[in-house]
Parts: structure tokens; sequence; C-alpha cells
């Protein structure tokens, strides 16, 4: 239905430095499929969702709509629109129009449908999204969510083939989440042709019949839920969707600084909220790297938070070695002891470069 | 301090005035830019008040706001001081010759102007004609005398100064008085037609200088100064200067209800001054509704040129809005009717209108950026992804927010013009505020024609505002009403 061909967005900033929101994108997407786009902040999905009914004309390369070039010169962009809805996070309601004016407005200027037909279908809409009984209320009386659920009547009143939604959720309280998901959801159920960017990763792996992550301006992994999210390939795809958060030291000399060491541990426990572990982890390090690991130099000390797994976890890694440093003989038995007891558990493994003694908490 | 200057006021009046050098001390009005004008400048003893009009001027002295009103003995008609509540004090010693002004480079018309002016004096008819005048118990009552028919071809166009007997006013439509009969008698003379129009005196040099008079009326006295910049045909006439004080013995004690039907009489009913209230207020609303309907239309285009991404003719509309907003209006419509307009024939309707136009495109053309700025991208983004063109999405979704933001501002700017509109006296077209101005200038009555023209610019204020309530009301999309 939609073929994205090479596809590239520069933006330049008025003082002349440029910006790739999109660097060379290419996907195909069939009639039917509901395809969640997923990635961090700045990762270009808003652009890739907003060039493909040219609200954000591409630099580069072309994008076919059914088997038309609607990047090419002259084509008539009012009409592709006609056929894409487009769902924004700031609803943009039209302020000026009560609520079934909204709907109204496109049906009556763009196809010539009379007033009290584009009334009467836009109250199944409105019916639709559970919003008929609120169709004279003005924009501003609505709470996000209702109007998030009427801007998307608005883009069913048109018909549309396909509906683009661009974070369609982030401007809602966490209380009006639901009611608009579920609207997505049951058009997901009806066939609807949608794309949408989020950054609910929840809710993008439950709508979605195919997920995109994309990282920096490109397309790191395209595949069905189960893979993106369970069997993800490559490791940027990994630690975003597990939302693993990582800190890093590398111990290379006995004068390292350890305090400054315990400050960044504070800060790094505080940003994602896990300050109960706070404590627990700071005696592990300090005797794991002070007194069971004291020989092993440069030691690499690692602190992971999975979020979706809510999991922190210590990892102890030296290179080059290939037997657990903790078998070895004279090793401080009581340190260990003591670890083992504040630890949930203590895995040994091997890896590609050296040995790590993973410490879960 | 009270007390004293109580005191000093009452030993103003009391003081009975003989000659100039009583002036000492008293406040003195005088008309702006007469001979009286020039001369007592230079006294430091007194303190000089400046009026802009007779009218003005005798208010002030009837109010006790001045003392002593200099002004030429030929300036209100005898009948009219016991009525105003003034009388002359005395009479200035030196004589001051009147003349014409005329253009420098109309020689012919002057020499033969001088010579028909020669010829009436050396025949006595010129003192017929200045008695006939001067000399009328009620010179509104005077007419002209029967004369033959007016004579075809380019005519002598004439600005008058003044509007007040006995030397130049009009009654109906029809200029009467000493010097617009000399005007008509020379009319047959040289063959020619005479349109006389009224110009203020303060634009009356401007008006002669551009070619829109040849000549102005109004008791001018010649003096060298003016001599160096307008040519003078022989004098027809020697004006005294009148120093008028305020009649105590004249003051009128008639009841409320006597004093309003006599003041409703003289300044609309008598020789039915009541239609300059209405002609003037037909231009006026003519001159503000036109310059409203293309002052917006204009302003809309600048707005649109100073929205354009193209940075050159963004600067051009910011430019241009920040010299009309950086002119005086007074000082562009003068400069509009007396330079750029000077040659072309056209009305000084037109002139103003386009003048106010182009002022009120820049002032609204702001307002209408602000409005369209401060409806959110959003909306147009929200317009343009359902498939509306950039036009339809204007129409349909930004302009109607944009006409509901504006409104207020864009209400008092259209109110401020409809008042602005009262400068138009300056450049020769009887507004509403020129009716009040010749009403006045006529009955020496000031309170009663400001009263009524302001009274009636309020009404018009007040249905602007509303029809500009109903037509916003009109742009607004029709709520769509269903259970």
């Amino acid at each position: 239905m939609i073929s994205i061909r090479h596809l590239c967005i520069t933006f330049v900033n008025p003082d002349g430095s440029s910006f790739d929101a999109l660097k060379d994108v290419s996907c195909e997407i069939r009639k039917g499929e509901v395809v969640g786009i997923i990635g961090p902040s700045g990762c270009g999905k808003s652009s890739l969702l907003r060039t493909i009914n040219l609200m954000t004309p591409p630099t580069s390369g072309k994008i076919l709509f059914e088997g038309e070039n609607i990047t090419a010169k002259g084509y008539p962009i009012n009409r592709l629109r006609q056929r894409m809805g487009m769902v924004f996070q700031t609803f943009n309601l039209f302020e000026h129009l009560n609520v079934l004016g909204n709907v109204t407005l496109g049906p009556m200027k763009l196809k010539g449908v009379s007033q009290a037909e584009a009334e009467r279908e836009a109250m199944q809409y409105l019916h639709q999204v559970g919003m008929d009984d609120m169709s004279t209320v003005m924009p501003a009386d609505l709470s996000g969510g209702q109007k998030q659920r009427v801007a998307i009547a608005r883009c069913l009143a048109m018909h549309p083939d396909v509906m683009l939604f661009d974070e369609p959720l982030s401007a809602l309280d966490p209380s009006m989440v639901g009611e608009v998901q579920s609207v997505i959801r049951q058009l997901a159920q009806e066939g609807m042709t949608m794309l949408i960017a989020t950054h609910r990763l929840k809710f993008a792996r439950d709508v979605s019949s195919r997920v995109i992550f994309m990282n920096e301006g490109r397309i790191h992994e395209d595949g069905t839920p189960q893979q993106i999210f369970e069997n993800p390939t490559r490791s940027t795809t990994k630690a975003f969707v597990q939302q693993i958060y990582k800190l890093w030291f590398t111990i290379e000399e006995d004068d390292f600084d350890i305090v400054g060491m315990h400050s960044k541990i504070l800060q790094f426990c505080n940003k994602y909220n896990i300050t109960d572990v706070i404590e627990t982890a700071q005696q592990i390090i300090n005797m794991m790297v002070l007194l069971v690991l004291a020989d092993y130099r440069p030691l690499t000390v690692r602190l992971s938070y999975i979020e979706q797994l809510e999991r922190v976890t210590l990892d102890f890694m030296i290179k080059g070695l290939s037997t657990s440093p903790l078998q070895d003989e004279g090793v401080d038995l009581s340190s260990l002891a003591i670890i083992r007891e504040l630890g949930k558990k203590i895995v040994e493994e091997p890896t590609k470069l050296g040995f790590r003694v993973k410490v879960l908490l | 301090m009270v007390l004293c200057l109580v005191g000093c006021s009452q030993q103003r009046q009391q003081r009975e005035l003989r000659s100039e050098a009583d002036l000492s001390g008293l406040r003195v009005g005088v008309s702006t830019g007469t001979a009286h004008d020039l001369r007592l400048s230079s006294r430091t003893d007194l303190e000089l008040h400046k009026f802009n009009s007779a009218s003005d001027a005798l208010l002030s002295l009837t109010k006790g706001k001045i003392d002593v009103f200099v002004e030429d003995d030929s300036s209100i008609p005898l009948c009219e001081m016991k009525r105003i509540g003034v009388r002359v004090a005395f009479y200035g010693d030196e004589a001051f010759p009147c003349g014409f002004p005329m253009r420098k480079d109309e020689k012919g018309l002057c020499d033969s102007l001088s010579h028909f002016i020669d010829s009436l004096i050396a025949t006595g008819e010129m003192q017929e004609i200045h008695d006939r005048w001067f000399l009328s118990e009620d010179p509104t009552k005077s007419v002209m005398p029967d004369l033959p028919p007016k004579p075809a071809g380019k005519p002598i166009r004439v600005g008058s100064a003044i509007e007040m007997p006995p030397v130049s006013y009009h009654v109906g439509g029809v200029w009467l008085g000493f010097e617009p009969e000399l005007m008509e008698r020379f009319s047959r003379y040289a063959g020619r037609p005479v349109v006389i129009e009224y110009y203020p005196f303060a634009s009356c040099p401007s008006a002669l200088s551009s070619g829109k008079i040849d000549m102005f009326l109004g008791g001018v006295f010649i003096t060298e100064e003016r001599r160096e910049t307008m040519d003078f045909p022989s004098s027809h006439f020697n004006s005294r200067s009148a120093y008028f004080v305020k009649d105590e013995s004249s003051a009128v004690n008639a009841g409320f209800g006597t004093r309003l039907k006599k003041m409703v009489e003289n300044n609309l009913l008598v020789e039915n001054r009541w239609r300059y209230i209405t002609d003037g207020l037909w231009e006026t609303v003519k001159i503000s509704v036109l310059s409203i309907l293309s002052g917006t239309l204009f302003g809309a285009i600048i707005c649109r040129l100073r929205m354009s991404q193209r940075k050159g003719v963004s600067r051009a509309a910011e430019a241009y809005i920040n010299i009309m907003r950086g002119i005086p209006m007074l000082v562009f419509l003068m400069i509009m009717f007396y330079v750029i307009f000077a040659q072309a024939g056209v009305s000084g309707t037109f002139v103003a209108v386009v003048s106010f136009a182009l002022i009120f495109a820049a002032y609204v053309s702001e307002m209408f950026r602000t409005a369209i700025t401060a409806v959110g991208k959003g909306q147009t983004e929200a317009g343009l992804a359902l498939g509306l063109t950039k036009w339809q999405t204007f129409i349909h979704v930004v302009a109607p927010q944009a006409v509901k933001n504006v409104m207020p501002v864009y209400k008092g700017e259209a109110i401020s013009l409809l008042k602005s509109t009262s400068i138009v006296g300056y450049i020769a077209i009887q507004d509403l505020t020129r009716a009040s101005d010749i009403i006045r200038s006529r009955t020496f009555d000031a309170l009663f024609p400001l009263l009524i023209i302001t009274f009636i610019y309020f009404i018009l204020s007040w249905i602007l505002g509303k029809s500009l309530d109903l037509i916003t009301r009109s742009t607004q999309h029709k709520v769509p009403n269903t259970k």
C-alpha cells in the first residue's frame, strides 16, 4: 500500500547547522497492517510519520502510495491527505467549532456532503468513540482524552485508507490513556491500516501487528511484536525494549576515586527511582573491589537496571580470564559469604572477552 | 492664592480700555496668523491666547477665559454683538489695506483684477458695495444685486478663508458678502465664471501654491512679508482693528426653556442650518465607511506581504507600516491633497478616503498579523492534514479564529478612524465637524453645535461598533445543533 524508498530528511537550522532526522529509510506498509513505530526521543519516528502525508516533505527519496509516486512534483497533496487521517499528540481540534462541527467540516467542505448527511454520519463516528452525547460541547471544555477521541472521529469521517497516529497518548493524563487506547485497539480489530508512533512500549506491543524500532534516523529492526520485544537481534533494540540503563566504571589502579564512584551510583539510583538498592549495591561493590577481587586489575564494574523486569544487577568483569576468580585459592571467603547473603543470586560465567561475576540484587 | 486670583480677574474687568497700552497684564485673544497675532506676539507684558476661529475666541471672551479679543472691525456684524454679549471697547488708529492673495505667476489675472478694483474705486461704486454689506442691519437677510448671467469658460477658483458676514459667508450654498459680490462682478468683467470654496485659513497658502485655487478671500491684510511669497492686486478696502470686551449689560436672563428654544432656532432652524449638519453627516459617513472598507482590504494585502517567507517582500511591507505609522494623519492628509494629488483633478473626498485608507491599512495589517499568529500552528496542521488546501485552511480554520481575536482592537481602530475624519475640514471638505464650525461662525454659539455633533459622533461610533459585531458574528461558523 505504501512503499517508502531511501527516504532522507535534513533539517537546516537558522544558524546553518543541519540535522538528519531520517537517514535512508525504506520500508513497505501493507493494507490492514497496524505498525507500531518505537524508538528513543529524536529517533525520527515522528518525522517518518509526518513525511508519509507530506506534512514534512522529504529531502530525498520517494514514497509510493498504491503505486503512485506522491513525492513527484505537482502531485495533489490535499487529495492524498483526504485518504490519510492524522491524529496529533496535541489533538489540534478546531477551537472555533464544537465537537460536531469539528467532525463535519471535512466531509462538508471537501466531499460536498450536505450538512444533514454529514451530521448524521458524524454522530455515528462520535458514537463509535463514545462522544455522541457531547456533540455540542466546545473543544475548550473537553478533557484531553475526550479531545483525542473527537480527533479520531474527525479522521474517520473522511473515510481514510490509512491513519497516522503521531504520539496519540503522550499529552494525556495517565487516567485518560485507557479510553483512547481502547478506541485505537477497536480500530485495529476492524482492520484499519494504521501507523502509530509511540513511546508506550506495552501499547505498541499489544495493538500492533508489526513493530518498527528506529534509532538515530534509521530503522534498526522491523518485525512482529514477539520478535522485537522477546528476541531482539540487535543490542540497541534489546536495550530499548527492555529499557536497560547502565552505569560503568573501570578500576585500573588501587588509587581509584571510590568516593566519586559512590556519588555517581547514588545519582543513578535516584534518577531511576531504585533508591532501595543503594546501600546493598555500595556494600557489595566495596567488598568485591577492595577485598574479594582486590588482585584483579583492571576490573570493570557495571550497574544495570532493567525497567521492564524491575531487575538491578551488578557485573564485575575481568578481561582475559577464563576461570571464575571466586574459585581461587585464598579468596576472602568471609566477605564472599556476606555478599551471598546480600545479593539474591551470584552467577559466574565466561564471556567473549574474559570472565564475569554477576550479582543479582 | 485663590483670593488673589479672584481679585486679579475682578480688577481686570473693572478697568476701562482706551488704547493698546491698556492691554498690559491682560489675557488677549487673537486669531492665529492674523496681523493682530503678528503685532501682539512681540509684547511681553500681556498673555497672548491664539485661537483657530473667531467663534472660539468669542466663547472664551464671554466665559471670562480671556479679557480682550482683537480682530478686524469687519469680522463681527454689529447686529450680532448684542446677541453674543460683546462690545467694542475701542478701535485701533491704524488702517490696514486688505487684498486678495494670488500666486506670483498669475501676473495677467492680478493686473486685470487691479484694473477692475481701481475703476470701481474711481467711480465710487466700491464704497456703495462696501456700505451695502457693512452697514446692513442684518447681513444674513442681504442678497446679491442682480447681475448679468454667469459667463462660461475656464473658472477662476477662489478659496474663502472665512465664513462670516459681512465679508464672506454663504447661505444655502450661495456665497454672499462684500468680497463674493466683488468676485461675481469681476467674473462678468473678466468673462470667466468664479467658483468659491471654503478653505481653512491655515490651508489657504498651500491650496494657492499647489494650484487648487487662484486667490483667496477673507479680508487678508497686505503685509511686506506676505508680498514676498504672494502677489496682491490693488487693495479693495481698509480694515481697522477692533478690541472686543465682554458686554456686562447684555447678560441674558431668560429661562432655560426660552434659551434652549432660542438656541435650537438659531443653530438649526434659521436659514435651514440643519442642512449643514445632515450634509456634513453624510460626508463623514461616506468617508469613514469607504476608508474602513478599502483600508481593511489593503491592510489584508499588507499583512499577507508582511508574513511572506521572502525577506525582501516582508521588509518592504514592514517599512511601509513603520513609515505610515510615523506620519501624523493631518500632515499626511495635507501632503496628499496639496502635493501628491495637487494637479490631479480628483475630489477632496477621494483624497481623504485614499489617505485614511493608507494609514488605516498600516495599523490594521499589524493587528491582523498578530491575530493570525495567535491562532496556533496546530490548527493549520490539522486543517492541512484533513486535506484542506492552504487557502481552505485559512478560510475555514484560521480566519474565523483570527477574526475573533482581532475584533476588539479592530473595532477600536475603526471608531478611532471615524473620529479622525474630523480633520478633513483642512482640505475643504464639509464634514460633520466643519458643519458645526460653519454654524458656530454664524451664530457665535460655540456650545450648542458642539454638543450636537458630539452626540452624533457618539451615535455613529455606537452604530459602527454594533455593525462590526454583527459582521463578526456572521463570519463565525454556525454551530451545528443536534441532539
